[in-house]
């Protein structure tokens, strides 16, 4: 083959062009107009997987199958219309692979000096890696997007949670704190006032508690809270007059929850929650709220019922057990304090008593019998009739402790026993004689009217817990202005850690009451006991005070 | 199942469909018309972490209606809603009236 520099000029540009149209990087044929491959380059033969012979007067769907129809149609289009078909995209293996692979064509006319059409030429390239790469693009963004739209709805699910999560934590502390509220107090009035108004702060806009309390069962409200404090006087009037309907009209209640206030043996009342707004409404959890709320206050009320029932036979029996009034002792002042400590529906041990003898004699006891509570208040009747009816039989008081001692072990319903101080009094102008028997109780002071202080020096065993008790008849003679004190143990027993202190405060506080009327004696003594305990005594208080009264 | 319980599951549906809608515009110009797109499940259930696939044809018609929403089988809240449609992977349900 002759050097290019040595070709003519025709053919050293035609030599040029086939250099240019071998060596191209993209794919380049040449069709006639029967669509027979005349020239193809070898970038187009090797897309096709085929040397270039092969292709050479074969058309492309005779070698290509229907990628090489696809190209047949766009070439045909060429040839009929005389104008170019760009950027046809093309997907397959044209070398019969299972490869996904994309390509763009480019068609044109071949076209002689006299214009007439005379084939096809095209222009193939191959996009596959671009392809690929904008479909990886794509899923990922795909991908992400989706990604986005989980994390969203997690976060939404997540705020959800957290709201339900905060309104169960609002209404445990709700729960709470009524239960707290109504553990803390009989007065349930109040009470559930109190609960009304945290009801409303949580879940309502109003909230009435009403009990049935009379025969025929009409409610009166005990608790009313609105949001809204002037509808809150409103509705507090609207629950308590007869004109109710309008009143609540005027409210604007659209939605009503009313729950049942009900104890296992009895109906007590309702709850009743309402919403002002029409698109609001209770939601589940506000009606188990409410149910757990009537439930709780239905037991708290019943509570405080039981309770205040429970107090009231308390005090009426425990005012059995002492007199109704002190007797008019001649020449003697008597008078008596009693102070119970602790639950005001137990009935205390503590007793006193004052009557007259047969024989002009009068009889003055103290006692104190173990624990509280009905079986206490037994043995307090117990003792104090007994004494009084075998002071009937017997002067002595020791004998009469005697007595009581047998009725005390008689009586094999109790193990419990008794402190007793039991004097029997002959009172004249000026001066009373005074017999005394002691059974396990604190010794009775003496405060004469010069201001000394002696403890009665008498001892006796604890009465009902020995079948051969030691009681002895001590006698003492008061004088005109002397004082005998007698007093449970309440009064002395401080509880400080200083066992002797209740006894030397007791004596401190009686010797600086010289010449004062007896009750103010008792008054002094019984603020001295009390102010010690901070206000409440932590045991009962009996006092009972005789002073002998000037000659006339 | 109250109505003040009802009226907030649906609230909720309602806004796992905006994220669903916005998710479906942005896909939108690189999705096939038959492709499945992931999208989130529309239930009320606070521990679903699931999505549903639909094709853009067939998220279109379920968003054709307000009370239409698409969650994973088993997600159904029947207290408020009933079921209309069935296809792979999801259910089509849709809100009971008050």
């Amino acid at each position: 083959m002759p050097a290019f520099g040595e070709l003519s000029a025709a053919d050293r540009e035609l030599a040029l062009l086939e250099a240019v149209f071998t060596h191209a990087p993209v794919g380049l044929a040449y069709w006639d107009g029967a669509l027979r491959y005349r020239r193809i380059n070898e970038a187009l033969a090797a897309i096709n997987g085929r040397p270039v012979e092969e292709h050479l007067g074969r058309t492309p769907s005779e070698l290509l199958g229907s990628l090489g129809a696809e190209a047949e149609r766009h070439m045909g289009a060429v040839l009929e219309s005389g104008r170019p078909v760009l950027d046809r995209s093309v997907r397959g293996d044209p070398a019969g692979g299972a490869v996904d692979r994309h390509f763009v064509a480019s068609y044109y006319p071949v076209v002689e000096a006299g214009g007439a059409v005379i084939g096809v030429a095209a222009a193939v390239t191959e996009v596959t890696a671009q392809q690929t790469a904008e479909a990886e693009r794509v899923d990922l963004l795909k991908s992400a997007l989706a990604a986005r739209a989980l994390a969203e709805a997690a976060q939404i699910r997540s705020e959800l949670a957290q709201d339900d999560a905060e309104a169960a934590r609002a209404r445990t502390e709700l729960l709470v704190e009524a239960e707290a509220r109504m553990s803390a107090s009989m007065d349930y009035a109040t009470t559930l006032e109190a609960v009304a108004r945290a009801v409303v702060a949580a879940v309502a806009d109003w909230c009435v508690i009403a009990l049935a309390e009379t025969p025929r069962g009409e409610f009166r409200s005990v608790a009313v809270a609105h949001v809204d404090p002037v509808r809150q006087a409103q509705l507090r009037a609207a629950t308590d007059d007869s004109e109710q309907r309008a009143m609540l009209e005027a409210l604007g209640l659209e939605h009503a929850l009313v729950v049942p206030l009900r104890t296992a043996d009895r109906e007590m009342g309702s709850l009743t929650l309402s919403l002002s707004d029409a698109h609001r409404r209770f939601a589940a959890e506000a009606v188990g709220l409410a149910e757990t709320i009537a439930s709780r206050a239905a037991l708290h009320i019943r509570n405080a019922q039981l309770y205040t029932e429970r107090s009231h036979i308390a005090h009426t029996l425990q005012a059995s057990l002492l007199p109704h009034a002190l007797p008019d002792v001649p020449h003697v002042e008597v008078a008596a304090r009693y102070q119970a400590a602790g639950d005001q529906n137990e009935v205390g041990g503590d007793f006193y008593d004052v009557y007259p003898g047969e024989d002009g004699s009068w009889w003055a006891l103290i006692g104190d019998v173990t624990g509280k509570g009905p079986e206490a208040a037994a043995l307090t009747s117990l003792a104090r009739h007994t004494l009084r009816s075998s002071a009937a039989h017997d002067t002595s008081p020791a004998a009469n402790l005697r007595m009581l001692n047998r009725a005390m072990l008689a009586d094999t319903r109790s193990t419990r026993f008794a402190t007793v101080v039991c004097a029997r009094i002959l009172p004249a102008e000026g001066r009373a004689r005074v017999t005394l028997a002691v059974g396990g109780h604190p010794p009775p002071l003496v405060l004469h009217a010069d201001g000394r202080l002696e403890a009665v020096d008498v001892r006796g065993t604890l009465v009902g817990a020995l079948p051969a008790p030691s009681f002895a008849d001590v006698e003492v003679e008061l004088e005109a202005g002397d004082l005998l004190l007698l007093y449970t143990d309440g009064v002395i027993e401080l509880r400080t850690p200083d066992p002797g202190y209740g006894e030397r405060r007791l004596r401190e506080t009686v010797a600086d009451q010289a010449g004062r009327p007896v009750e103010e004696v008792l008054e002094a003594v019984l603020a001295s006991a009390v102010d010690v305990r901070g206000r409440r005594p932590r045991d009962d208080i009996a006092l009972l005070g005789l002073r002998v009264c000037p000659a006339a | 199942m109250d109505a003040s319980t009802a009226a907030r599951l649906t609230a909720n549906e309602h806004r796992f469909r905006a994220v669903n809608e916005r998710l479906e515009g942005d896909v939108r110009a690189v999705t096939a018309e038959d492709e499945r797109i992931g999208f989130v499940c529309e239930c009320s259930l606070t521990s679903c972490r699931q999505s549903v696939s639909l094709t853009p044809v067939e998220y279109r018609e379920l968003r054709s209606s307000e009370d239409r929403f698409a969650v994973v089988p088993g997600h159904e809240l029947l207290e408020i809603e009933r079921i209309v449609g069935r296809a792979a992977g999801y259910v089509v349900v849709e809100k009971l009236a008050d």
